[in-house]
């Protein structure tokens, strides 16, 4: 399943915040753009020799692998921490 | 041997317990095991994340500690892979030459979505630790 939620949280040492990014809006946002860009992306496809339906297949992949990743990064005066759920 | 069982004989050893208290735990021990679920195998040993853990310090702020940590899913991985089946044969090739220049001799060709699971499964035992000076780096699998 593709990430539906974004978590990015900010620590300073005036403060921080905590900013829940929803992806699910972002997916409905694309979904025209896909469909509008599909006929390119079905033409380079068959340009390069590609099979459209497995790099399709391979995007959606990655994309749906994405949930469950991680990102932190402590420093001294910030820490960063990004997770996809 | 599992920690458990390694408490109770230490536990023993420093004469907290006795030989017949120490048995009376190891034998419970072994029945709360029996009665426990078998893990298959197929998921037992399974990683689920590669962590990447950066330990270094920064120059900019006295030394001070600066610590990265990423979790990567093992799907990634794999949908990776299914990916890199997509890449161009002469683009493969160009990849698989260039890493063979720099002593790597792989061929990307050869890692195809039935040799994944294997590799995966291999990788739980795998962990690469760096230490250095000024940074220490640890990436392994769970």
């Amino acid at each position: 399943m593709m990430p539906l939620l974004a978590i990015v949280r900010v620590r300073r040492a005036g403060g921080g915040f905590t900013f829940w990014a929803p992806l699910f809006l972002l997916w409905l946002v694309l979904v025209p753009v896909a469909v509008l860009a599909a006929p390119f992306f079905l033409v380079v496809c068959l340009t390069r020799g590609l099979s459209p339906v497995g790099a399709a297949a391979g995007v959606l992949g990655v994309l749906c692998a994405l949930a469950g990743s991680q990102i932190g990064v402590d420093a001294p005066d910030a820490s960063v921490r990004i997770r996809l759920i | 041997m599992s920690e458990d069982r390694r408490k109770i004989l230490e536990l023993l050893a420093e004469q907290m317990i006795t030989a017949a208290e120490a048995e009376r735990l190891l034998s419970a021990l072994e029945r709360s095991a029996s009665a426990a679920p078998p893990r298959s195998e197929a998921t037992a040993g399974r990683p689920k994340y590669l962590r990447v853990q950066v330990d270094a310090q920064d120059d900019q702020h006295g030394g001070a500690p600066v610590k990265v940590n990423i979790k990567v899913p093992m799907q990634l991985l794999r949908a990776g892979v299914r990916l890199s089946a997509l890449i161009p044969a002469p683009a493969r090739e160009q990849v698989s030459a260039a890493m063979r220049e720099r002593g790597v001799p792989f061929d990307l060709g050869q890692l195809r979505p039935e040799n994944l699971e294997e590799v995966l499964e291999q990788l739980n035992d795998l962990t690469v630790d760096v230490d250095q000076d000024r940074a220490k780096v640890r990436v392994f699998c769970e």
